[in-house]
């Protein structure tokens, strides 16, 4: 018998071991693998019973936390804008610049004619 | 309307009754793939409750010629899903406790339990936990190899896509376990 023959002789008697192994499941383990089955088929149309209202719960729940979010988000812009007014008026130098802008204008002007 | 009711009720009714069908064929040889792969029958069935319930709220709607593929790609990745959390679970233990602890089963002293004259019954399970320890102790991917290949008698094509890998990675899967099983077994058993 060369080595061909002897590797299908041994998965042959493979296959039949596992086969054998089959019979050899208890008959409590078999009970438990139809109780699985007949839960699993009885479970199938659970889910759609729950499902839609979890779904409506779930969106309304996630609309109303973004909601929240980009509303104090919209806040803290407003403040940082406010802080940067804030500082913008505290710097006298600043403000006087800006007081006599028109004024600077006017000099430039005269300053290009002349 | 009532007429179509009737028809859409008998036909969800067959339809019930074949999934019911081709997971009562198929629930065993499911149940002994996870025990092989887990070595703990509450795993095993965990895992074919797991897979079952995939297929039933996933792909029920398909047509029952597809089941058989589906099943065995949903079996092999929840089993895959196990070893990988096993794997964790296996090492954090290391970790924290004495590896001494360790319960591992040498299948080779299986060989020498029954040496005396075993009546039919016994030889043949014995040959079965033998031949289960030896394919437990493969590596899962090529377990999972051998047993769809030569069990389940899927080409290498089908097992390639319910193993979720190559084809060629199949081949060389299933040659080295068959090579490592012939001189685990070849020359011990009867």
């Amino acid at each position: 018998m060369n080595d061909h023959d002897k590797q299908k002789e041994f998965l042959n008697n493979c296959n039949n071991v596992l086969n054998d192994g089959l019979n050899s499941i208890d008959d409590n383990t078999r009970r438990r693998l139809t109780n699985i089955r007949h839960t699993v088929l009885t479970q199938k149309q659970e889910p759609s019973q729950w499902f839609k209202p979890m779904m409506i719960l779930a969106t309304t729940a996630s609309l109303f936390i973004a909601l929240t979010l980009w509303i104090n988000t919209s806040n803290h812009i407003n403040d940082s804008l406010a802080l940067e007014d804030i500082s913008l008026l505290t710097d006298s130098e600043d403000l006087e610049f800006y007081q006599e802008l028109e004024f600077y204008n006017w000099l430039e002007d005269e300053q290009i004619k002349g | 309307m009532t007429a179509l009711c009737v028809i859409t009720g008998d036909n969800s009714l067959n339809h019930a009754q074949t999934i019911d069908q081709f997971l009562s064929e198929i629930e065993k040889r499911a149940y002994r793939m996870a025990l092989i792969a887990t070595s703990n029958r509450d795993d095993a069935l965990e895992i074919v409750q797991d897979s079952m319930m995939k297929l039933v709220n996933r792909y029920s709607n398909k047509h029952a010629t597809d089941w058989p593929p589906l099943f065995h790609r949903i079996l092999q990745s929840t089993i895959r899903d196990w070893y990988r959390r096993s794997k964790v679970r296996n090492s954090l233990r290391q970790f924290f406790f004495s590896s001494d602890q360790e319960n591992s089963t040498d299948y080779m002293d299986t060989f020498t339990t029954y040496d005396s004259q075993p009546d039919e019954q016994l030889k043949k399970e014995m040959t079965v936990q033998q031949l289960d320890t030896a394919l437990h102790a493969l590596p899962l991917r090529q377990q999972q190899a051998f047993l769809l290949r030569q069990w389940e008698g899927l080409d290498v094509k089908q097992t390639a896509h319910a193993m979720s890998c190559s084809e060629s990675s199949v081949k060389t899967h299933y040659s080295r376990a068959i090579s490592a099983l012939r001189n685990q077994l070849e020359d011990h058993w009867p």
